[in-house]
């Protein structure tokens, strides 16, 4: 196993705490709306990388950052009177690899948003386990794979209970939020509760997708 | 922690430690979600020792064979008891892990505290971790989610470059249906009327049953109510110079700590 | 600014001081969960500092003896509670002095996340912005109530005989609106009677009133959180949490 010096140790304890800040960072921006600002400073700017970021939910993957910018910012539904969004970073786990290059992160959370769903303001609770694979470009870590699986959306005041065993995305506003990935597959299942996609970060030497959480590393994936 | 007394050695051992430690937590929240108790103290806890320490409101466990059995056998028989149930309703589900089935129990960890022993051995730390349990297939054909609000304090230690988790302190304040239960006013609907005792559980198909609660420690913490005083039953942990069990350890009853508290521990029957 | 490079060394002290601030505010919520809110400002707050500030929502008490004595009233208010209790539960109550009972049926959790940390490359001072994930369970002139808290928090800290202390604090409240109900459509539940008198604990007005973030309504505009801290140099050239 590779050993390393205590500079490189205390280097490598920074990365995975500059990878977290960039997670907050990112929740504190769509809190604030500003997805752009947020797709312009956290995610991946050089080609080698762009052209592969993705942006997936249960229901699939946008890949590439203009098809991200498609739904996260041209689709965003928050910014008028009486909507709001919060998403906290919890529970983070994140890991290094040994080569210095990537960071694999997972996190948890409950989440609430208000927004029109069937041109209503409504109240959600949203619960999501989140994840991000994190690459270093020249001005730092950079948010390349980012994928929310979730777990539980459910109305505001209303028993959870009462929700449809087999809610259709019709009528799941956080499927319907998602509008057409450019990879429709369905890349995170709660029927039968926890799911083990993405992978719990583990030490690694080096990135490979099936670590990650892009499209290439989901089960469900076909090339 | 006080860095004006540590080598640069010193400091990036304790560094590591804190990531470690906060990245433990979070794998055992995640091992949680997934049901897996079992794998998780297999991989997840002390080795090289046996004198874990898990509690719940319901009670304590204080070596690693009571807590395999208080908690991770408790939890293992429930999910058997729920997966043969759920069998009948959903025969999709033969074959598939119980544990994974029964609940998926999500921990948000917040307001972390932690604590590196000066001597580099051991670690403490405590949280507050709102949470939400679902499923999505239930014997009654229904989904199920409540809110969990509880309080964490662990103790970790270092075998080898590994930091592994000794004991976990949890105390549950509360919780409901979500999104249908106001938990203070549920808590004081019940203290006006207490709710009938629940009918004991039908056997499952092959003759199984729930596991009652088995803890050979007695019950210490008391859930929200209206007349509940502040009970700070996970105190945050100071800077320590090493881990003694009896005082700087969550493997007792009551932790010790600024605002501790101690009272006289109910006596309730035990299994 | 903020664009310092750091030896080993200093990643070193600088990771120690970042993780010392966490801590001091896990403290801070424990103890607002556990109803010691008389304790933190000499716990907690800097003595040194010049005019150390507590923003909430409606402005800023300005100065320790005014946030000592937004803590006091707050403590006096649960304190005040007691004979209410004893007579509302005397067979749980009834015979335990009103010390005893001090803060039944009261508790604060505030579950801090997503901690975004900064410390000035000179070390003296630090920033840093937390969301919220907090609850009331009070008892209030609805009676027993759980009610969200959801919000931010935000800190500047100044080191302060080598300890980290609170300069300015910021607490936001986002979502305040009764569990297991829509914020959108508010509070559906009465006042009780034998509670109403509840009603009328006050709290001191701020130092100095200003709308510094209004809590969510159907009529809010969008808001945002608290800004973030930026990496910097000395607090001169950052954002000050404080009144400016």
């Amino acid at each position: 196993m590779r050993q390393f010096t205590e500079e490189e140790r205390i280097a490598r304890v920074w990365d995975k705490e500059e990878a977290k800040k960039v997670l907050f960072r990112n929740m504190y921006y769509m809190a604030g709306n500003q997805r752009q600002e947020a797709l312009d400073r956290l995610w991946v700017q050089e080609p080698a990388h762009t052209a592969t970021a993705s942006f997936g939910k249960n229901w699939g993957y946008y890949i590439g950052m203009d098809e991200i910018r498609r739904y996260y910012v041209d689709g965003n539904p928050f910014g008028g009177k009486g909507t709001m969004n919060c998403h906290p970073v919890a529970t983070i786990r994140v890991e290094e690899a040994k080569d210095g290059e990537t960071i694999l992160c997972q996190w948890y959370n409950a989440s609430y948003e208000t927004r029109e769903v069937n041109g209503e303001l409504t109240a959600l609770w949203v619960c999501e386990k989140g994840n991000a694979d994190l690459v270093k470009e020249a001005d730092g870590w950079k948010i390349w794979h980012y994928f929310i699986g979730t777990d539980v959306q459910n109305e505001a005041g209303v028993n959870y209970a009462d929700q449809p065993v087999d809610l259709p995305d019709a009528e799941n506003p956080v499927a319907q939020e998602f509008g057409e990935p450019t990879l429709k597959m369905e890349a995170y299942i709660t029927r039968y509760n926890y799911y083990p996609y993405p992978a719990i970060p583990e030490p690694y030497e080096t990135y490979r997708p099936e670590l990650g959480c892009g499209p290439e590393g989901n089960p469900n994936y076909k090339a | 922690m006080n860095k004006k007394n540590m080598s640069f050695a010193h400091m990036v051992d304790v560094a590591e430690a804190c990531i470690e430690v906060e990245n433990q937590q979070s794998k055992h929240a995640i091992m949680h979600a997934a049901g897996l108790t079992e794998e998780e103290l297999d991989t997840m806890w002390a080795k090289e020792r046996d004198d874990l320490f898990w509690c719940h409101n319901f009670g304590g466990m204080n070596n690693r064979a009571e807590v395999y059995k208080g908690w991770a056998g408790g939890l293992a028989q429930n999910a058997h008891y729920f997966y043969r149930k759920l069998l009948a309703v959903y025969p999709e589900v033969e074959g598939k892990e119980s544990r994974t089935l029964m609940e998926c129990a999500v921990h948000m960890l917040g307001s972390s505290i932690i604590e590196v022993a000066d001597d580099g051995q051991t670690a403490r730390g405590s949280w507050y971790t709102p949470g939400v349990i679902f499923s999505t297939l239930n014997p009654e054909a229904a989904k199920e989610g409540i809110w969990i609000w509880e309080r964490y304090g662990n103790d970790f230690v270092k075998e080898g470059d590994e930091w592994l988790i000794l004991s976990q302190h949890v105390c549950n304040d509360y919780g409901g249906a979500m999104d249908a239960d106001n938990w203070a006013r549920v808590a004081n609907e019940r203290m006006q009327q207490p709710p009938q005792p629940r009918p004991a559980p039908e056997p499952a198909d092959d003759g199984s049953l729930p596991g009652a609660p088995w803890a050979p420690l007695p019950l210490f913490f008391a859930s929200y109510s209206p007349v509940q005083t502040p009970q700070n039953s996970c105190p945050w942990p100071s800077p320590y110079q090493t881990y003694v069990r009896e005082h700087t350890s969550y493997c007792v009853p009551f932790a010790e700590g600024e605002y501790s508290i101690t009272y006289p521990i109910p006596e309730v029957p035990m299994h | 600014m903020g664009n310092t490079t750091y030896s080993p060394q200093q990643l070193a002290e600088r990771f120690i001081d970042q993780r010392e601030i966490q801590n001091v505010m896990g403290k801070y919520a424990l103890m607002t969960m556990i109803c010691k809110q008389n304790d933190l400002v000499e716990k907690f707050w800097s003595t040194k500092a010049p005019q150390p500030t507590l923003a909430l929502n409606n402005g800023y008490y300005v100065g320790l003896e005014a946030i000592s004595g937004y803590y006091q009233a707050v403590t006096d208010n649960l304190a005040a509670k007691a004979p209410l209790m004893k007579s509302l539960f005397p067979r749980q109550l009834g015979e335990k002095s009103d010390d005893e009972v001090y803060g039944a049926g009261e508790h604060y959790p505030r579950p801090l996340t997503s901690p975004l940390v900064e410390v000035a490359a000179d070390g003296q001072t630090a920033k840093g912005l937390w969301q919220v994930m907090g609850a009331d369970n009070n008892i209030t002139e609805y009676g027993p109530l759980s009610t969200w808290s959801w919000g931010y928090v935000a800190a500047d800290f100044v080191l302060e005989d080598d300890e980290w202390k609170i300069w300015h604090l910021v607490e936001f409240t986002e979502l305040a609106s009764p569990v297991a109900c829509s914020w959108v459509k508010g509070n559906p539940y009465p006042v009780q009677d034998a509670y109403a008198s509840l009603a009328d604990q006050t709290l001191p007005a701020p130092t100095v009133k200003a709308d510094l973030y209004e809590v969510y309504s159907p009529e809010r505009a969008y808001t945002a959180p608290p800004r973030m801290p930026e990496p910097y140099d000395t607090f001169a050239e950052t954002f000050s949490y404080g009144m400016e």
